[in-house]
């Protein structure tokens, strides 16, 4: 029944982590190695630059880094000591997967409320790159987009330890280049 | 409580979490953002929380991080490994062990693009493991020296460990990098040398390769071209002072791209897993990083680092025997948890330490990744031997680390003599422009 329940939203949030996934993969890390490959060309070879362009290629590193953590959680691919968690059985093994989802629920939760204020605050003051002028405020979403989805993700992970639903974690040796 | 009552208490709380499964990354943010709250207040603590992740986030050195695991997983697809094995094995295949010891050569120059132990070692035992059974190799020396040689990629350069060390201590990424060659070259000479001796006393254990004609191990050169390439390119551009290592991460992923559609051999899969991967590698390296981030805040506020560098210093304690004491808890932290877990969650205790008994930052850089090399072969933990018991599945996972353990102890020699002569570590990147 929970399962039931649980399937349309997981879907839900697989999809929106998998989008924002790909948006930090697909365009941000090319555009990071473009930028800043053609930065070093034009000045070892020409003595010049791009005008802010380290400021582009931290705000676009930012969006790297943010964009998969939900479906890095929704994987289940975030580092924790494997050992003592695959020797837990039964209420051990859910109460120590519902200890893992609540912490990340609440640390993710307290991070979202304070991206979302921090997007609000960045509209209200106009902030702006020193030399791109570019605003901040679209990169301040990328960041609470990505706290609000890995929130839910860790809750979602909550429910399923509760229901007694199995929440199959990823073995860190699954980072196989070939078998990912 | 008093603030330090309070840190130990946390320092427990983390402890606890993390042993029953906790991902590492959440455990230090939430101890670290309660623990804050509780001796700060809620509302100072949510506004560092707020401001995490656009500090870390837009840290320009950082961006060496996605984009050399971006280099390397392009060269892990891209069949560029394999180029590098048929090289070597032209040139070093006749010597008693040839298969392991070009394997050991090839996990060297593999490293050299790729600053990935897991990366490494998956590529490079799917790649030699089935010609080592078919030529009737010893499984428990073959695995152990497969798993081994996966270590030397976090120390030869570029390395993503000492990014997120030199990221965390502010030490200089540049020198770590070029402080990692010698030693980790010494490593590659004393675990072929290993080889070479155990396979020459007992020819059961790794039978000679054919011999190759000259002319045929001259023309096997040219597969060294594209993987060498890079290599001068990455690292000399960074020993020559043309561009910093977060420039290099950029070039370098711009050459292999090059490298690999010049050999038709970028396809849209490769592109895709090469970027997927990296993905998932950063958002895992930063999640880590903003939990490490917050509880290292809140332990300043504790006093729990300030006391114990004072307790030290007061104390008088003896450089090595301070270093003695720390391999021992890496030795221990390496049977539990994984590179990234091991250096966020011992840094904020130990560089204090480490700054005011006036080690050097850049030598303990490679003294700390040396450890970690340990911890990546011994059990229970033992990450690449598990990566590489998904390849070898004939092979019992008790087989592998038994093999592995002669290389920890050539990993514990280089060791001390790093401890003996620091300039191993320190020569070259004293020579730098």
């Amino acid at each position: 029944m929970i399962a039931r329940l649980l399937d349309p939203i997981e879907r839900l949030l697989a999809a929106a982590a998998l989008a924002l996934h790909w948006l930090g993969v697909g365009l941000v890390i090319p555009a990071l190695v473009l930028t800043i490959t053609v930065e070093v060309v034009l000045r070892s070879l020409f003595n010049t630059g791009i005008l802010g362009s380290t400021e582009v290629a931290q705000l676009l590193l930012l969006m790297a880094f943010c964009a998969s953590i939900p479906l890095c959680t929704l994987r289940h691919g975030h580092v924790y000591m494997e050992l003592a968690h695959q020797r837990l059985r039964g209420p051990h093994r859910r109460f120590a997967d519902l200890l893992a989802g609540l912490c990340g629920a609440g640390f993710f939760a307290a991070f979202a409320v304070q991206a979302v204020a921090l997007v609000g605050e960045m509209r209200r003051f106009d902030d702006r790159g020193d030399l791109t002028d570019l605003p901040y405020w679209p990169f301040a979403v990328v960041i609470a987009l990505s706290a609000v989805l890995t929130a839910a993700a860790f809750a979602l992970w909550s429910v399923r330890a509760l229901a007694g639903l199995p929440l199959a974690r990823a073995d860190t040796t699954d980072a196989d280049p070939a078998h990912d | 409580m008093t603030e330090m009552e309070i840190g130990i208490a946390a320092i427990l709380v983390l402890l606890a979490l993390i042993v029953y499964g906790v991902p590492i990354a959440v455990a230090l943010g939430s101890v670290g953002f309660v623990g804050s709250a509780v001796i700060l207040g809620l509302r100072p603590t949510f506004v560092q929380v707020g401001m995490l992740a656009w500090e870390n986030g837009t840290n320009f050195v950082l961006i060496a991080a996605p984009l050399f695991v971006f280099m390397g997983q392009l060269v892990a697809r891209s069949g560029l490994a394999e180029d590098l094995y048929d090289c070597m094995h032209k040139w070093l295949g006749w010597m008693p062990g040839g298969l392991a010891v070009t394997a050991t050569a090839t996990a060297t120059g593999f490293g050299a693009v790729t600053g990935s132990s897991i990366a490494s070692v998956a590529t490079m035992g799917r790649m030699v493991l089935p010609e080592l059974a078919r030529y009737g190799y010893d499984m428990r020396l073959s695995t152990g020296a497969l798993a081994a040689a996966g270590c030397l990629a976090i120390l030869i350069p570029p390395s993503i460990p000492l990014v997120i060390y030199g990221v965390w201590t502010e030490t200089s990424i540049g020198a770590l990098f070029i402080a990692g060659i010698v030693p980790g070259l010494l490593t590659a000479a004393l675990f072929t040398g290993y080889i070479v001796v155990r396979c020459g006393l007992n020819p059961a254990l790794g039978p000679r390769g054919p011999a190759y004609r000259w002319s045929e191990r001259l023309a096997a050169l040219s597969k060294l071209l594209p993987v060498g390439a890079v290599f001068v390119l990455v690292l000399g551009g960074l020993y020559g002072g043309v561009f910093t290592p977060t420039e290099a991460s950029a070039v370098g992923s711009m050459g292999v791209l090059a490298v690999v559609a010049v050999m038709r051999r970028l396809s849209w899969p490769v592109l895709r897993d090469a970027l997927h991967q990296t993905g998932m590698i950063s958002a895992m390296l930063f999640a880590i990083i903003l939990g490490g981030v917050m509880f290292a805040r809140f332990l300043v506020h504790t006093g729990i680092t300030s006391g114990v560098v004072a307790a030290i210093t007061a104390a008088s304690v003896d450089p090595l025997v301070v270093l003695a004491l720390l391999a021992l808890l890496f030795i221990v932290l390496g049977c539990v948890l994984d590179t990234f877990g091991m250096l966020i969650l011992t840094l904020p205790f130990v560089m204090p330490v480490v700054v005011a008994l006036g080690i050097d930052k850049v030598w303990f850089g490679i003294f700390f990744t040396m450890m970690v090399e340990m911890a990546l072969i011994t059990p229970p933990v033992g990450l690449n031997v598990y990566v590489l018991r998904r390849v070898a599945t004939q092979v019992p996972m008790t087989e592998i680390f038994l093999g592995a353990l002669p290389f920890v102890g050539l990993i514990a020699l280089t060791v001390v003599a790093l401890v003996v002569f620091p300039g191993l570590a320190l020569w070259l990147p004293g020579q730098m422009r």
